[in-house]
This record gives C-alpha cells, sequence and structure tokens, in this order.
C-alpha cells in the first residue's frame, strides 16, 4: 500500500519535473505573501453567498491543514502533559483539537463582516528554525482603531506552516495551552479527560453554528 | 529616555536594584498560588457580572446610542489622561508623553472640550498607562502572585497595589477635588463602558473555552506583558522541529521530531 503510494509519487514528481522550465531564477519564498495569499482564500471562503456551512467547513478545514502545523500545535498545547500521555491519547487529542478548533471558527462564520487584512511587515525572530513573525492589521468598521495581528510562521520545505496567532500580542496557542493543561490538571491529569471534553465542546459549537439564530 | 525614568525612580526611594531581581515569571507553566482561593473570588465577579454589570451593559448598549456612547468612552479617555501622562513621565517615556498631550490638546480644541475623540478619528489613539505598569518598567517583573480581585477582576499583587497608589494619589483628584459620589460616579460609568464594548467577546471566550478561568488568566496576564512592552517585541512560541514525512495516512504530515 505505501509502497506503491511512494513509487507513484515518485513518478509524479519526476513527470512534474520534466514539465517546469529549467533554470528558473530561485526566489526566496515569501512569508508576507504566504499570509496574506492564505487570509484572501479565507475571506473568499467566508464570502461566498452559495456556500453551504458544510461546504465551509470543509474547505476551512483544508486551509487550515495547508497553513498551520497542526499536530505540532497540538502538542504544544498539551503542555506538561504531553510527556505522560499515551501516543494513542495523543493521536486521538490531535484529531479532536483539529475538530474544535473548526468548529469554533464555523461558529463565527456568519458573523463575519467584510474586514481585511494587509500585511504590513516582516520580522525575523532570530530563533534557530528561522521563525518569523508577520505583523499584519485588521481593519474594522465604526471607527474602531486597526486590530494587531501576528502570525509566527517557520520555514518548511518550499513553503511556511504557521505556528502561533497573537492578537495584541496575545498568543493564542499559549492561551488555548492554559485552558487545556489547565483542564486536564484540575481532572486528574488524564489526557482522557479532555479528549471526552473536546468532543463535547466541539459538538455543541457545531449545532450552534448550525442553528438558525446565533 | 529609560535611563532617565529609572533615576527619577530612585530618588523617589524605591529600590530599583532590588526589584529588578525577581525575574518574570516564564509564559510556560502558569504560577497562581492562590488558585482556589481566586476561582472563589472569579465565580463571585461572575455573578455579580451575570446579574447586575452585563444586563446594565446590555440596556446601556439597546438605550443609549452609540455616537453617545463614544462620547462618553472619549470624555472618560480625557479625564483619564493626568494618569497616563504621568505614568509615562514617570516611566521616562518623554516621547510617549508628549503624544499624550498633543492627542489631549486635539481633543479639547477639536474634541468639544474632551467628549468626541477627534484624534482618534486621525489615526492618533489614545495610550493606556497606569501605574501598575510603571512599576514594570521599574523592575518589578513578577507578575506572581496573580489575584482576581472582587468586582474589578483579574490582577497580580503589583497591579492591585498600583489600583490603590492610584486611588490616593489620582492627579485628577489633586488637580479637581472631586467628591467622593463624583469619584464612584466615575468609576462605575468606566466599568459600564468597559463592559459593553467588550459584551460579545467575553461571551465567546466563555462559550468556548474548557476552562474560563484558566483562559481569562492567560488573556489577562498577556496583555499586562504587552501592555508594559507597548506592544513592542514579544517572545516567539517555542515550538520544537517540524518535518515534513511521507506517511501511510496522509500524502504529507507535519511530524515533531524529539522534545526539547
Amino acid at each position: 500500500m505505501m509502497l506503491s503510494r511512494r513509487i507513484a509519487l515518485a513518478l509524479v514528481v519526476a513527470m512534474g519535473l520534466t514539465l517546469v522550465a529549467p533554470a528558473a531564477p530561485y526566489a526566496a519564498p515569501d512569508a508576507g505573501k504566504f499570509v496574506s495569499d492564505l487570509g484572501d482564500k479565507a475571506i473568499k471562503l467566508l464570502t461566498d453567498k452559495d456556500a453551504q456551512l458544510k461546504d465551509q467547513e470543509l474547505r476551512f478545514r483544508e486551509l487550515l491543514r495547508e497553513g498551520f502545523a497542526i499536530e505540532p500545535i497540538a502538542k504544544f498545547v498539551l503542555g506538561p502533559h504531553l510527556r505522560r500521555a499515551s501516543d494513542a491519547e495523543v493521536t486521538e487529542f490531535v484529531g479532536l483539537f483539529e475538530d474544535y478548533i473548526v468548529s469554533l471558527y464555523a461558529s463565527q462564520f456568519r458573523n463575519y463582516s467584510g474586514e481585511t487584512f494587509q500585511v504590513r511587515r516582516v520580522v525575523d525572530l532570530e530563533t534557530k528554525r528561522g521563525d518569523l513573525q508577520v505583523v499584519t492589521e485588521v481593519m474594522r468598521g465604526g471607527g474602531q482603531p486597526p486590530l494587531r495581528v501576528d502570525f509566527q510562521v517557520r520555514p518548511v520545505q518550499d513553503s511556511f506552516k504557521i505556528l502561533d496567532v497573537k492578537i495584541e500580542g496575545v498568543s493564542m496557542i499559549i492561551a488555548q495551552r492554559d485552558d487545556f493543561s489547565t483542564f486536564i490538571t484540575n481532572n486528574g491529569g488524564k489526557v482522557q479527560a479532555l479528549n471526552a471534553e473536546l468532543r463535547k465542546k466541539t459538538a455543541s459549537l457545531l449545532t450552534r453554528a448550525s442553528s438558525p439564530a446565533n | 529616555m529609560k535611563a532617565t525614568g529609572l533615576a527619577l525612580a530612585m530618588c523617589l526611594g524605591m529600590s530599583g536594584a532590588a526589584m529588578a531581581q525577581q525575574a518574570a515569571a516564564p509564559l510556560d507553566g502558569v504560577d497562581d498560588p492562590h488558585e482556589s482561593f481566586n476561582r472563589d473570588i472569579f465565580e463571585f465577579n461572575q455573578v455579580i457580572d451575570r446579574n447586575l454589570l452585563k444586563p446594565a451593559a446590555k440596556v446601556y448598549e439597546d438605550v443609549v446610542p452609540e455616537f453617545i456612547r463614544g462620547m462618553v468612552n472619549a470624555f472618560l479617555t480625557t479625564l483619564a489622561t493626568p494618569l497616563v501622562l504621568g505614568n509615562e513621565l514617570l516611566q521616562g517615556e518623554f516621547d510617549r508623553a508628549g503624544y499624550t498631550v498633543s492627542r489631549t490638546v486635539v481633543n479639547l480644541v477639536m474634541g468639544a472640550g474632551g467628549i468626541i475623540d477627534a484624534a482618534g478619528s486621525m489615526g492618533v489613539p489614545a495610550h493606556d498607562e497606569d501605574f501598575g505598569q510603571t512599576m514594570a518598567v521599574w523592575g518589578w517583573t513578577n507578575d506572581n502572585p496573580y489575584l482576581v480581585l472582587p468586582l474589578l477582576g483579574p490582577s497580580t499583587i503589583r497591579d492591585g497595589i498600583g489600583i490603590g497608589v492610584e486611588a490616593v494619589f489620582s492627579p485628577l483628584g489633586y488637580m479637581y477635588d472631586m467628591s467622593l459620589a463624583e469619584s464612584i460616579g466615575k468609576q462605575g460609568a468606566t466599568a459600564l463602558d468597559k463592559r459593553s464594548r467588550y459584551l460579545t467577546q467575553l461571551e465567546e471566550l466563555e462559550k468556548t473555552s474548557l476552562d474560563f478561568y484558566a483562559t481569562l488568566r492567560s488573556l489577562y496576564l498577556q496583555k499586562r506583558r504587552d501592555e508594559i512592552r507597548n506592544g513592542e517585541g514579544g517572545e516567539a512560541v517555542p515550538i520544537p522541529e517540524i518535518t515534513m514525512d511521507f506517511d501511510g495516512k496522509d500524502m504529507i504530515t507535519a511530524q515533531t521530531t524529539a522534545l526539547q
């Protein structure tokens, strides 16, 4: 199974290489462009009047996987409990974590009111793995000042993966980790307890997303 | 600029060196030694919030038109200026202090005496400073222990003392003799104004958190550090190596390698 997949992949790659024009000059991938392209795709998805909620959720999940390093983020969010959890529990958690994030945003889709964002600059965070901070501003209506949103991205192969989003200086994954690992600590240190609670929370968020009134 | 501020601090008798020895609590492991006590106060605050403040804020929002609420907000910001200015000077942030003065003058002149945030609509929003931030700049960077104050909400000992100091030494109190009724009125108006602005966000947070108390604590402590830094810098989140592997499950899966 895996072997034939690898062969298939090798064939695809080989074919791809022969089709590419030789000697194209190497352009370093642009972190700012990566974030802004991802954002454009998200906005397109949010403003698609004809899309069904299920369809939007699917497309959102694809964007999430494309742009974010979900598994490393999920493992970070477990905090000190990662070490003590079994592989099965961790794998289950990573899947549930992704579902939870999708449901979190799905329940907010209808609240999108046309906000846009602008990439301002890219800052080198000077970590040993080359992490960069893409600084953006989200423009809101009603005379409110723009929101400062920073994306911590890491170069991966030819592109990037987002590791964290900071809103007005507050890191979302640190907040998530504080929430989840405190929960685990207060529930006998069991990741299973977290998994069970996540399932419930995700289900209720999805129900809210598809209910007529928010 | 900062050096001058520190010199000022020492002249005022604060032992800056001793305080600088306390290291900031790491963003990892949240230290909450009084957690069960804090949670009790938190529950108490939630009850007050649910039964008093939130309904009041909802009424405020429903009944009072946005432009009037905007004026109240602008006016309260103007009233808070001496405090913001005082703290910026104490921190040695003279450029920021100059900005605050200019901004306030603009609002007093063009903003009908400070009830319209003319400067804000020109892209010059108010700064947020308080004595807790000033003490942090002077060296009291320790966020411990986290405290939930009755009615006032999340804080730390440092910030709690800051609030106390401001209540006693408020520059506005010196300039204009406020009666107790007036200052309570001002506090109440500020609370209402703030609460109405964060109504939906806090509701959202409660619905989506597993542990609302822990989430709020994290947001508060992170926001404080951001305020103290005035929005600059900030640490990168320490996520270990991620590699791209070809896996049976997915065409491409990101996996972590050895943990730190």
